[in-house]
């Protein structure tokens, strides 16, 4: 799950990616209306949980992905257009307006989204969840940051600790769970950096944008980490 | 199928499509694929596997048949292409080609044009003008369908050879008698295609260190790697236990 912000720039390059291009608002109406959550003040939307529903475990899903966010995003368009009934709920995002931030509403929305998953009969929430700590640390391995605890135990990224603290267990990294690839010109659209050849770090990105000027073409690969929150009532 | 001769196959040869014979669908992928096999591991492709086909695309799913048996296959995606959004065919390429249709069947959008994904012929049945076959009937279906124009991201044979080399500069080499110097671009110029432009990430493939050496037997290194069966680099960082491909394709279109 990923938090970002209404009116916030950092890593708003991630919605040219394929994964925001197949959750956009026309599908949501279409296919998961009731997957798409609105936290209002008065008549004024201040915050959005997203998920979708997806079947998981399946025969051919046994594991959660390495390809986190984007695969999760895929298998919930394969099983619209299979058929196919889900029995799971995946975060896709949960963004607050920043005059509203640090009131505890993201662990509002996080309840939500479980209660509306128990509601529609699904056993589990799983999140591809991005510590937006890292955007401090592109350089350093997601293996490594996520282990990372404060003194009293809990988790050091705040996050990751809102995760835990609301009763969901760490299962694992997912290496490559968002990517976004384009040309130079695309990167400097979107981005405002000319990316150079090799390693580039860009504000609102986890991790490196890879470019080749030769091929024209940068890779951002994300790293996030899979949260599952059991629903007990469900 | 009479007729079907009129696209240059064999007198001994048929294409039939997935709608007619559901039963050749297995021997058809068994043929096997172009390039490496890790050029499978992308999520995009594998949305359009044999069993999506079978229940949203069948007529977009050729197959040269001869004596009963597949010797080639031709895929192809229906898409609204141009449309609301889609102004121009995408630097994304296949990945991207492959979503649209996946949207299109999502919101039920009725499409305007096909867009090729691949054209695999049988080892043993090449350089008998197959593949150019082939691309004839992927243009006659479209035909039939009603849809305006085919685009083809082309993925030009001969970069294997040549991974270092930026694809624009490739795509432009030219033999003597004008023609492209790519077999592949060749035969598709030759067919009346035209070319639009380089799309510079059509397809790309990411997974950590171990996925890598799994899929290619090369042990990424940090920086570009080379990776058999790619036509560009891997970029890897062990730090991030993370290889990533992003291949260039040619965008080319053929008018109905």
């Amino acid at each position: 799950m990923r938090l970002g912000g209404i009116g916030d720039s950092g890593g708003d390059f991630t919605y040219q990616g394929a994964g925001y291009q197949m959750v956009n608002v026309d599908r949501y109406l279409r296919h998961w209306p009731r997957y798409f959550l609105v936290a209002i003040e008065g008549d004024t939307p201040i915050a959005r949980a997203l998920g979708v529903p997806v079947e998981f475990p399946a025969a051919d899903r046994e594991e959660l992905p390495d390809r986190g966010w984007d695969q999760a995003i895929q298998w919930a368009a394969e099983d619209v257009m299979d058929g196919r009934t889900p029995t799971v709920l995946c975060g896709v995002e949960i963004v607050i307006a920043p005059h509203v931030r640090g009131n505890g509403l993201a662990s509002v929305l996080v309840a939500a989204l479980k209660t509306c998953a128990a509601k529609a009969g699904l056993r589990t929430v799983y999140g591809p969840v991005r510590p937006f700590g890292k955007e401090a640390e592109p350089d350093a391995p997601m293996a490594e940051y996520v282990t990372r605890r404060r003194p009293d135990g809990r988790l050091a990224d705040r996050w990751l600790r809102t995760h835990e603290r609301l009763g969901a267990r760490m299962i694992k990294v997912c290496p490559s769970s968002l990517t976004v690839t384009g040309s130079i010109a695309e990167w400097f659209d979107w981005t405002g950096v000319h990316l150079a050849d090799g390693e580039n770090l860009i504000p609102g990105a986890i991790a490196p944008v890879y470019a080749s000027t030769r091929h024209d073409h940068g890779i951002y690969v994300e790293p996030n980490v899979w949260f599952e929150h059991p629903i007990r009532d469900g | 199928m009479p007729g079907w001769t009129q696209f240059g196959i064999l007198a001994d040869m048929e294409i039939v499509d997935l709608d007619e014979r559901p039963d050749l669908c297995a021997a058809a992928i068994d043929l096997g694929y172009t390039g490496g096999e890790f050029l499978r591991q992308g999520i995009g492709t594998s949305v359009a596997n044999p069993h999506r086909y079978l229940r949203h695309w069948p007529t977009y799913f050729l197959i040269a048949v001869a004596d009963g048996v597949p010797v080639a296959r031709a895929l192809a995606v229906p898409i609204a292409f141009p449309a609301a959004g889609r102004a121009a065919l995408p630097n994304d390429g296949l990945d991207e080609a492959i979503q649209w249709a996946v949207q299109d069947v999502m919101d039920d959008r009725a499409p305007t044009a096909l867009c090729a994904l691949e054209v695999f012929v049988a080892p043993h049945r090449r350089r008998r003008g197959l593949a150019a076959a082939m691309v004839r009937a992927v243009n006659a279906r479209a035909a039939e369908a009603g849809l305006r124009k085919v685009v083809v991201p082309v993925r030009p044979v001969g970069k294997e050879a040549e991974p270092a080399v930026p694809m624009a500069e490739y795509a432009a080499r030219r033999r003597p008698d004008g023609l492209p110097a790519d077999p592949w671009l060749r035969t598709h110029e030759r067919l009346g295609a035209a070319l639009v432009g380089i799309c510079p990430s059509a397809v790309t493939v990411t997974g950590s260190i171990a996925e890598w050496l799994d899929w290619t037997g090369v042990k990424l290194e940090d920086g570009e790697n080379l990776v058999p069966g790619g036509i560009a680099p891997v970029y890897a960082s062990v730090t991030h236990d993370q290889g990533s491909y992003c291949e260039a394709n040619v965008w080319m279109e053929h008018t109905i």
